[in-house]
């Protein structure tokens, strides 16, 4: 097993201890207060979308593709109109963006070049990335390297860290929205040229 | 150690020689397809082989690797993706089984020609087998201590997983998913799955057996790519000179495996027996 960096076990002890104990850790840990907060606003996005999709009509189950199409253009459609005015940085806020900038270069850098590059050999190739895009249809959605993903916190399901270019991409799976992103966290020495 | 020990002893994985499948009653056949939602022309001839396959060999469902509407997933791109090309299968009342591959939206998963319940991942049961669907894409906690727990209380005498990526592979393009394959097999290893199958890699090849479990990459069912696979210490058997699709029977203690191309040949056929202990 691969061992944590420093800043992982302290995002992952910060992790542990809100979840438990809470509120002493983020009274004497800004790592776990930073860590603490950005899981509220990961949760007050789904709050959010949980409010835009309650006012639609849901897709029978099982749904014909149809049906999935529709939902899903409505509620992007919904999510945007809620959060016209969101902007890069809003989730991923200046004080938690570094320490997963941080995680992800000691992950790869933790691996031989061929495994680094293989973590991100699906990754797609330098686009023009902004917060309510939608995921590029035609862009296949890298795989996070489920070692990797272990070290980041969780997020609720329908929500997913993913990596597009060079970036982390907070993406709403069910909507197919960038929710947010954290700019260049593959440093070029690991990232396979186009 | 014991338990394991005697996976190895009594794997036995034949091929070469020609294998007839039984067809007995009680069997769980199926076919599998990886890789398939291109739309393209040779997906058209593949599935019109597939179809014909039925006649001779009557499977009952289909599974499905990954990658299964590439690009445009509008309506438009189902029907010609999916919905077309497998309509004599659908209109027989095939069951198609999906996983998500990296090309795929997870919305999918409602989609009701896949039958994946709305979940990424799930399981289900046909005879004596259990069936462990996983989203190799996106393998976090919660789907983790689902597959933990899932093989836990499992009582099938067969257990097969399945996902798009694959863990073991000689593919020159992927190769194996070393990361995935180190959080997954230990599970699959305690809870003894028999085998495991994927796509990802556009072509077919049978692994050799790792940890007394069998592998099997089948995702060329619309994408081929032609000599990608590495004559490497994993590579048991590959196909990589067209496309192909995979038919399955498990009958008592054996799963029968026969490899069809887009030609109709057979080219690669054999059989795994299920340790006595599982």
């Amino acid at each position: 097993m691969r061992p944590r960096s420093p800043l992982a076990s302290t995002v992952l002890l910060a992790l542990v201890t809100t979840a438990g104990a809470g509120l002493h850790a983020q009274s004497v840990n800004p790592d776990a207060a930073a860590v603490k907060a950005f899981g509220e606003r990961v949760k007050a996005y789904v709050d959010l979308r949980q409010r835009v999709a309650q006012g639609l009509v849901h897709p029978a189950m099982p749904a014909t593709a149809a049906e999935i199409e529709r939902f899903k253009r409505q509620l992007a459609q919904g999510i945007r109109e809620e959060r016209r005015s969101a902007k890069e940085g809003d989730i991923f806020t200046a004080d938690i963006a570094p320490q997963f900038r941080e995680i992800i270069r000691a992950d790869l850098k933790s691996r031989d070049m061929e495994d680094a590059l293989a973590a991100v050999a699906e990754v797609s190739p330098r686009l023009a990335l902004y917060v309510n895009d939608p995921w590029p249809r035609d862009l296949p959605r890298a795989t996070i390297p489920p070692r990797l993903l272990a070290r980041l916190h969780p997020l609720p399901e329908g929500v997913e860290y993913r990596f597009l270019s060079r970036h982390l991409v907070l993406l709403d799976s069910d909507a197919d929205l960038i929710i947010d992103l954290v700019r260049n966290v593959i440093p070029s020495s690991v990232r396979r040229e186009p | 150690m014991h338990r394991l020990a005697l996976s190895w002893l009594l794997l036995v994985l034949s091929a070469g020689a020609p294998v007839t499948p039984p067809r007995a009653d009680d069997s769980v056949r199926f076919a599998i397809i990886g890789d398939s939602g291109s739309g393209a022309k040779v997906q058209y001839e593949l599935a019109e082989r597939l179809a014909s396959a039925r006649q001779l060999f009557p499977y009952t469902f289909v599974l499905m690797m990954g990658d299964n509407i590439y690009g445009d997933d509008s309506p438009k791109g189902f029907a010609k993706k999916f919905e077309i090309p497998y309509k004599p299968l659908l209109d027989a009342g095939v069951p198609f089984y999906a996983t998500l591959g990296n090309h795929d939206a997870q919305d999918q998963r409602f989609y009701k020609g896949f039958n994946m319940g709305g979940h990424r991942y799930y399981t289900f049961t046909q005879g004596s087998v259990q069936f462990f669907v996983m989203d190799t894409t996106y393998m976090d906690r919660g789907q983790l201590e689902w597959l933990d727990q899932s093989l836990r209380e499992s009582r099938a005498r067969w257990k097969v997983a399945y996902g798009h990526h694959p863990f073991y592979s000689s593919g020159k393009k992927h190769g194996s998913e070393v990361d995935l394959r180190q959080l997954v097999e230990p599970l699959f290893i305690k809870y003894g799955v028999n085998a495991v199958f994927a796509g990802h890699e556009h072509f077919y090849q049978r692994i050799v057996p790792q940890n007394g479990i069998a592998y099997f990459i089948s995702g060329a069912a619309s994408k081929l790519r032609r000599r990608n696979i590495k004559d490497d210490p994993l590579n048991a058997a590959g196909f990589d000179d067209d496309l192909s699709f995979m038919l399955i029977e498990i009958a008592a203690d054996t799963l029968y495996f026969e490899v069809i191309s887009r030609t109709g040949a057979t080219v690669d056929q054999g059989r795994v027996d299920r340790p006595a202990d599982h």
